[in-house]
């Protein structure tokens, strides 16, 4: 099964549900479905921010099991850090996370 | 045309940022424009923007509008354009280019900087409609 996550509520999202939960299982190969997407709304966005440790688990992941990774874009430039993001992490709105997931499309689609 | 040259708006709303241009648009209308139309610029992405201006007869700009799909960016720039130019003589409009308008509003990502470019390439189309036609506006 191929699963995108839009993790659109703020609290322990990241901190807790994305380091603790999903990124340990990816790391390990055993998160039990294929990963296709991750979304980022609101403050969750601090976590593409260029240099946060999370993150860059993050983007290793993406990058080796090819996985997407988008920030909303009215959120990054609500908090002004569009340009500050990760190298190859784009920001985007609905009809860009439409666009790049439309190849490679999610069986079921999770919000956190 | 340099970033400390005094700004004539209408809008009274100080904006600097993508989001305060964004969430405060004094130019963006929803209707059809009304005055000469410049060409409709359109992204890949089907995202578009269209500017009208209105010329006195000194040839300055008295007003600007556009239409444009609802990208942050693009708002942004195309207000801030419009911004800049209303109020001047309308042949400085074809001073505002794409580097001048990235300059002016930091922030934005390079791959999404081609909305500045959508952007100049309306404005630009409106003001040399205008000015071909010649459109004078009277109060």
């Amino acid at each position: 099964m191929k699963v995108a996550y839009i993790f659109a509520t703020t609290g322990h999202t990241v901190s807790y549900k994305l380091a603790r939960m999903i990124l340990p299982q990816l790391e390990e190969d055993r998160h039990g479905v294929d990963v296709v997407g991750m979304f980022f709304f609101e403050d969750n966005n601090y976590v593409l921010l260029d240099g946060n440790p999370i993150g860059e688990r993050l983007v290793k992941q993406s990058q080796e099991k090819g996985f997407l990774v988008m920030g909303c874009d009215q959120c990054c430039y609500e908090r002004e850090i569009a340009d500050k993001l990760f190298d190859g992490i784009p920001i985007g709105c609905f009809p860009d996370l439409y666009a790049a997931l439309e190849g490679n499309p999610p069986d079921q689609v999770i919000t956190l | 045309m340099s970033s400390e040259d005094e700004v004539v708006s209408d809008c009274e709303v100080v904006r600097r940022t993508v989001t305060e241009f964004f969430m405060n648009p004094c130019l963006r209308i929803t209707a059809d424009l009304s005055f000469p139309q410049g060409e409709t610029q359109k992204g890949s992405d089907g995202a578009f923007v269209q500017f009208a201006v209105s010329v006195d007869p000194d040839g300055n700009l008295i007003d600007i509008k556009y239409r444009s799909t609802s990208c942050a960016a693009l708002v942004a720039y195309a207000e801030l354009s419009g911004e800049r130019a209303i109020g001047r003589a309308a042949v400085e409009a074809f001073r505002i280019d794409t580097a001048t308008l990235t300059e002016w509003l930091p922030g934005v990502p390079d791959y999404k900087q081609g909305r500045a470019r959508l952007v100049v390439q309306a404005l630009w189309s409106a003001v040399a409609r205008a000015l071909e036609s010649r459109v004078v506006t009277r109060e």
